[in-house]
Parts: structure tokens; sequence; C-alpha cells
């Protein structure tokens, strides 16, 4: 199984990487959480069982991960997960914790994760998902947590033959975010998407660690994760797609474009790939950048403010990952929550 | 046709590992194991004033308190660095006064190796065929430098390094260990304190080098480690072009090459520096063969100021090396071209980094790897841009060919930006010879070995037309004979 390298328990600093981890070398847990956070009593009560938007809703924040399945099992195929955590304000509250989701043969589900939150918090949650022949995933995330917030969101997955897992990851940083995801393709012919776009600002630091093993023949991976960085915020892309010996007739796809829009900002990526199999197709491109200036003077020249032009390329550059999304409903509410967040960065 | 024609001969003619003699001359060599009165040893041998003896044992103090790294994709027996010669050379012979008083066998050797140590021989080729000049390197010893008095006259100063110390101390001193400290790494410490010979070349203000220069590096002795050092000066506005290549006898033990190379380039001066690595890669089995564990870097010091690394990597067992540019001159260029080639038991982690710091800097990254056999290749580079960089400019490109199933190739770029008008891009791809391309050539009445060395010709062709016109003729046959019997 493909999961985590590292243990990490969030009540216990001594498990806390650093930056001399060559997994964690960009972001420094130790450093962002320098003590350990205070166990929270879950007082918290379960929301009651409530329809939003047509999905079924279900409450696991606060590190409540234990009711998945049971919740996956009464979604009909549409499940909102409300990733809610609460901290305290001046203390740091800490959150962790665990849990499983099975899909069946051919069965699908449109999984929905909404992480939010308020004052002071560290959490560190993971989500294991395991997906049977045929059995379709589409995952999306929306990572809106307080700027006070420190998140470490780990999943793994395991593929079928013929199942599809995509997973969209929209994120605009916190004090600490990271976002890991360890694929272990072992079906024959599975499919992977793992996307992502982010919009960070202010001191955000956003992480998105993906690592995918091809263990089996036929498998395709894609990835496209683009993002926007302003002020002082850093932004993360670690991707490795390990293809083992045999994995023969891989398809594998990683890209990443960053765009930076002032001084001060910064981007760190790490596309790798490591491979072991001959009968593959593998690239990755990465492509960090400003804003193209000769697309601000063609906008310009047609009559667009400054101002208009700008907020016009950056919302073309990162909606292409959301308009990718399948379901109409959940790709609408994406695109409103884009639209809602981009607004703090047009005005320069 | 020709150069395929041409890469078939010699493909024919050459069975394995072309220059795996060993010959036997009088040797002298330092005690074995490494200890402080080595250090002494190695700079009494060399009549070295007390500053570079100081600056030796102070490394080697380093050296002792450092651990050796293990990050890189490569797996090797590590080295006992007690059970190696440090110091081995041809025994010396009073004093030379001209090439006629060298060892003849150590001649042979060169005249074996095809590199021509007379100048006359040279000047006797062709009409019109360029010269150069050669610093030949054997053992822990510079045995000869071609081109002196002609090079003087127009103020470079090409000779071994430990000559340098004594007739240019000021210079040495000046540059020494500024681009790459003794501090650095493991192996750069342990260079520090042992390295034997290599070469150093000055070209001063505004003058082009008249000529190319090489230096030849051959590991004969068993047991010893090559540590060899090698500074360039490049001051305004000068401009030089500097080839490097390496061989070593087959052997069945692991022998260990340490070397440092350092590069200065001042205002608008240019340096182009070319290696073909061809240290004996081992048997197919994986036995014997050199670790090539080399730290290469290039300090564009001045504003315009350009280097070029061009690499092709045959050869060692294990290869762990990253030719750098410091990119600190403002509208400075960094350029690093690379081909390596692994097939049997080779590993390969090599690839660059380059450290954008000036103003519109730029830097360009070609990279093609190529695995057969059981071997694996690892492309790992940086690419970094500190917040005054702006309007630095990258592109990187690293294409991976595998042969066979058996083999491996890994791509691990790091890309840091911290400034918004820095623009980098990065493009990799992984894939096998093409099999509509190769049933072409085939049907074409090529044989698959042929038809695989045309392929892949084609495909590191970029590079090799970064490689100054002799280099890249051996190159590519050197390429198709590293791929020998890694089809079918």
């Amino acid at each position: 199984m493909n999961a985590p390298a590292r243990k990490l328990d969030i009540f216990d600093p001594a498990t806390y990487p650093t930056r001399r981890d060559e997994e964690w070398k960009y972001s420094d847990l130790s450093r962002a959480l320098r003590e350990a956070p205070k166990a929270v009593g879950l007082s918290h009560i379960q929301a009651e069982v409530a329809d939003f938007n047509g999905f079924y809703w279900h409450c696991a924040g606060d590190g409540q991960l234990g009711g998945l399945q049971e919740a996956v099992n009464q979604a009909k195929g549409r499940l909102y997960l409300d990733m809610g955590d609460f901290g305290t304000e001046g203390e740091v509250s800490g959150y962790q914790g665990e849990g499983h989701i099975r899909l069946g043969a051919g069965e699908s589900l449109i999984l929905l994760e909404d992480y939010t939150g308020a004052f002071d918090y560290a959490a560190h949650t993971t989500i294991h998902f395991e997906l049977a022949e045929g059995a379709s995933l589409i995952r999306v995330v929306i990572l809106d947590e307080p700027e006070t917030a420190t998140s470490v969101r780990r999943s793994t997955v395991k593929t079928a033959p013929d199942s599809v897992y995509k997973q969209y990851v929209f994120a605009t940083g916190a004090a600490f975010q990271r976002f890991e995801t360890h694929v272990d393709h072992a079906g024959h012919g599975a499919v992977v998407e793992m996307n992502g776009a982010y919009l960070l600002k202010d001191k955000a630091h956003f992480d998105y660690t993906t690592r995918v093993r091809h263990a089996e023949i036929d498998g395709v991976t894609n990835q496209l994760i683009k993002g926007l960085v302003k002020d002082r915020a850093t932004a993360v892309f670690q991707g490795r797609i390990l293809v083992e010996r045999g994995a023969d007739g891989t398809d594998a796809r990683m890209h990443h474009q960053s765009l930076m829009l002032n001084d001060g900002a910064r981007v760190r990526a790490k596309p790798e790939l490591e491979i072991y199999a001959d009968d593959v197709q593998c690239a990755h491109g990465n492509t960090i950048g400003a804003m193209d200036e000769a697309a601000l003077f063609f906008c310009q020249s047609r009559g667009m403010d400054e101002a208009t032009a700008r907020a016009l390329l950056m919302q073309a550059f990162v909606l292409p990952v959301a308009e990718q999304i399948e379901d109409e409903t959940v790709r609408d509410m994406v695109l409103n929550w884009i639209e809602h967040k981009a607004g703090g960065f047009y005005g320069l | 046709m020709a150069a395929v024609k041409e890469t078939i001969d010699t493909v024919q003619k050459l069975e394995t590992y072309e220059h795996g003699f060993v010959s036997d001359i009088e040797m002298e060599y330092a005690p074995k194991g490494l200890n402080a009165d080595i250090v002494r040893f190695i700079s009494a041998r060399k009549n070295e004033p007390e500053w570079m003896l100081e600056y030796r044992l102070a490394a080697f103090e380093r050296w002792q308190s450092m651990d050796e790294p293990d990050w890189a994709k490569v797996n090797y027996q590590k080295v006992d660095y007690q059970d190696l010669y440090y110091y081995a050379a041809p025994k010396a012979k009073p004093k030379l006064n001209s090439l006629d008083e060298v060892d003849p066998e150590l001649l042979a050797v060169y005249a074996k190796l095809g590199i021509p140590l007379k100048e006359q021989e040279v000047l006797a080729g062709v009409v019109g065929s360029p010269k150069y000049a050669v610093d030949a390197v054997f053992d822990s010893v510079s045995v000869v430098t071609t081109f002196k008095d002609e090079l003087k006259k127009h103020g470079v100063i090409f000779c071994a390094i430990s000559e340098a110390i004594r007739e240019y101390p000021e210079l040495v001193k000046q540059y020494l260990g500024t681009v790459v400290p003794v501090s650095d790494n493991y192996f750069a410490a342990l260079n520090a304190a042992v390295f034997s010979d290599g070469s150093f070349v000055y070209v001063p203000e505004g003058v082009r080098c008249p000529m190319e220069l090489s230096t030849y590096f051959r590991i004969n002795a068993e047991n010893t480690g090559q540590f060899e050092r090698t500074l360039i000066i490049a001051d305004k506005g000068a401009y030089v072009s500097y080839l490097e290549g390496c061989t070593a006898p087959m052997r069945d033990e692991n022998q260990l090459h340490a070397a440092v190379v350092e590069l200065v380039a001042l205002e608008d001066a240019e340096i182009k520096y070319s290696t073909v690595q061809n240290w004996y890669p081992g048997d197919a089995e994986g036995k014997g063969g050199i670790y090539n564990f080399v730290t290469k870097r290039a300090d564009c010091r001045g504003a315009r100021s350009k280097v070029s690394w061009t690499q092709v990597e045959t050869g060692s067992a294990v290869t762990w090396k990253y030719p750098s540019c410091i990119l600190r001159g403002d509208d400075s260029v960094g350029e690093f071209y690379s081909i390596a080639v692994t097939n049997g038991m080779q590993q390969a982690d090599t690839g660059t980094k380059m450290i954008h710091l000036g103003k519109n800097t730029r830097s360009r990254i070609i990279a093609k790897g190529i695995s057969a056999g059981r071997s694996s290749s690892t492309y790992r580079g940086l690419v970094s841009a500190h917040a005054k960089a702006s309007g630095s400019r990258n592109f990187t490109q690293c294409d991976s060919l595998l042969i066979g199933k058996t083999c491996a190739s890994h791509t691990v770029p790091y890309v840091e930006s911290d400034t918004a008008s820095a623009q980098f891009e990065h493009e990799a791809t992984t894939t096998r010879l093409s099999e509509d391309q190769l049933f072409y050539a085939q049907q074409r009445g090529l044989t698959q070995e042929e038809a695989v060395a045309l392929l892949v010709n084609g495909f590191v062709r970029d590079v090799l037309q970064e490689l100054p016109m002799e280099f890249a003729v051996e190159a590519q046959k050197l390429v198709a004979i590293s791929l020998e019997g890694s089809v079918g």
C-alpha cells in the first residue's frame, strides 16, 4: 500500500517533520506548530442529517471521521462532508481523525468535502479510499480554512480494474496547509485524475503533494494544477509518479502552472517521475511566471481598463481546472466559490 | 549515411571497453589510508607552500566531522577510505626538460589512447586542423602539458594546478575554494584535503584563448583514488573552451574518483567546458568500475558572463554529479547540455543547478538520459530565482529513453521562484524507442542494433551539436558503443 511514509501524531511534537525530511522540504510543520495543540474533548454535536443542494449532508469536522462509510451508504451517490473545525481563540485546539470510504463494484459517488473553520486550530485528518472494480469516485475538495489554521489533510486511494478516481482540490491556504494524496494505481486500466487550483494571498501557505504508484498495466494518470500566488504567500507542488516494473502501457501526465502576481511571493515545485518500465508514456511540465504582458496589452487595446483585464486573465488562468468537473451542480458551486475568493486578487 | 556507417564500423570493431588496459609503469605510492600525515605527505611531495598545507589540513579536519551523503538514487558498496592510496605517481625522473625525457612507457599509454602529447604530431596533422593543448594527468600527477609556450605568448596560463600553486600563488589563493568551498559537501572536503593534480587555466582580460584546452585524466594504479582539482578563471572579456576526457583500466574493484572543478567567469567572459566521461563502467554483472563523485560549479561573477557545460557521460559504475552555475552577474547566462548513457549495471544521478541571483539572468538545460540493460539513470536538477533576480529566464527540457524492460529512469527537478518576473519552464518526457521508427529503419536494411544506434544518435543530437567538433564525433561513437548489446 502506498501509505504516507511518515507517521504523524499531531499531539506528539517528536513526530513533526522538519525541512530535513525530503518529503517536507518546502513545508516545515515543526516550525508552523511549535508545540502540541490542546486535545479537545468532543463536546461537538453531530449536526442533524440534512439535505444540501441535493447532497446528503454529513458533518465530519473536528476529526470525527468514524462514520464515513455509513454516510456513503445513506448518500445515494451524492455526499457533502462538512469538515468544519472550530478552534479556540488564543489557544490552539488539536483535531486528529481517520476514516474509510469503500465503493463496491460499479458504484459511483460524487463527494464534496468542504473544509472550513474558525480561530486557532491544528488538524490532521486522513481518509482512506478503496475502489472496487468499475467504481467511480469524483472528489471535490474545497480548502477554505482560516489564515490561523494549521492543517494536514491526507488521503490514500486504492484503485481496482477499470475504476475511476477524479480529484479536484481548490485551496486558499492557511498558516500551514498541506493536502497529500497517495494513490495506489493497482487496477488494470484504472483512470486517475488529480487536479487542483490555488488562490493564495497574504501569508498563506499551501502544499499540494501527490504520490501515484502505477503497479498494473494500462493505468492512466492525469494531473493539472494551476494557481495564483500573491503578497507573501507560498505555493508548493510536489508530485511523484512511480511506474513499477511491468506496469506497461502506463500513460501519466503531470502539469503544474503557477502565476506569480508580485515579488515576495514564493513558488516551490518538485514534479518527479520514477520509472521502471519501458513501454510507457510519461511527461511532466512545470511553468512559473508572471502575467503575460502581451495578453494584458491585447485586452487593454480592446478597450478594457487594466484592472478588468487583469481580473479576466487571472480568472482565465485558474478556471480551466474547475471547468473539468463533469457534475454541473458541483461545477457551478466551485466556479462561484472561485469567483468569490478571487475577488481579493484583482485589486493590485 | 557516413556517420551511420562509421557508427556501425565502430560497434563491430569494438567488443567491450576499449580503454580497459593496464599499463605497467613504475609507480611511487603514499602509504595506504588517510590521516593528517598523508595530507602532509601529499603536500610535501608537491613542494607546496605552507598556506596550501594549512588549507588541506583544515579541509581534512572538516571532512572528518562530516557524514557521507546518501540522498542520491544510487546504491553502491560504501568506500573504505582507509583502504585507498591517496597518492600514486609514475616514478619521477630528475627533471624533465622536454617531452623526450618523459617515460616512453607513459607516452605509449597516451598514444594508445589516441591523445596527442607531442606538439609536432598535432602540427603534422591535416593542414588547417585545429590545434588543442593537452594536460595529461596520470593517477595523481600531471605528466605533461603541451603548447604551454605558445599559450604564454597570449598571456594564457595553462598548467598543472600543483605547478600553479608554486608559480602563481596569488591567483590560486584568490580563487581556490571560492566557488566550491571546503565545507560544501563531503566529497569536496575530501578533495580539498587530498587533491593531487588537475589543470589550472587563467585567461587574462580581453584574450580569446587561441586553441582548445584539454585535460586527459587516466587512472592506472590499483586501489588508488583520483582527486583532481581544476580551476579555470576567465578574466574580463576572455573566452576559453576546455575539454575533459577520462578513462581507466578494467578492474574488479571499484575505484573512487572525487574531483572538484571550479570555474570563475568575470565580466563579459565566457567559458565552455565539455566533458566526455568514459571511466570504466564495470562488467555486465556490475563488478568493478569507477565511482565518479564529482563537484563541478561555475560562478558567473561578472555581468554578461557566460558558462556552458556540456557533458557526455557514458562510463563509471556510479556517477553522481551536478555541474552547476551560480548566475551572480546581471545578464549572465548558464547552459547545461548533457547526455547520460547507462547500460549494464551502471547508475547515474546527474543534472545541474541554475541559481539565478542577478537581474535578467538566463539559463537553459537540455538533458538526455538513455538507460539500457539493468541500469538506472536519474536527472536531478534545481532551478531557483532569488528575490532580486528579476527578469530571469529558464528553460529546461529533460527527455529519457528506456531501452529494455529492466532499466529505470527518473526525473527529479526542483523549481523554486521568489520573484514574479522570473519565467521558468520545465518539461520532461520518458518513453522508449518508437517501434515505428525502428521498423522503418530496419525495413530500409539496417540491423536492429544499427537502427537503435541511428535513433539514439538522433535523440541526443541537440547535445552533440554543442560539443567541439573532434569531441562530437568521438562522443557519437561512444554513445553507440555504450549501448551495444542492449537490444534483443
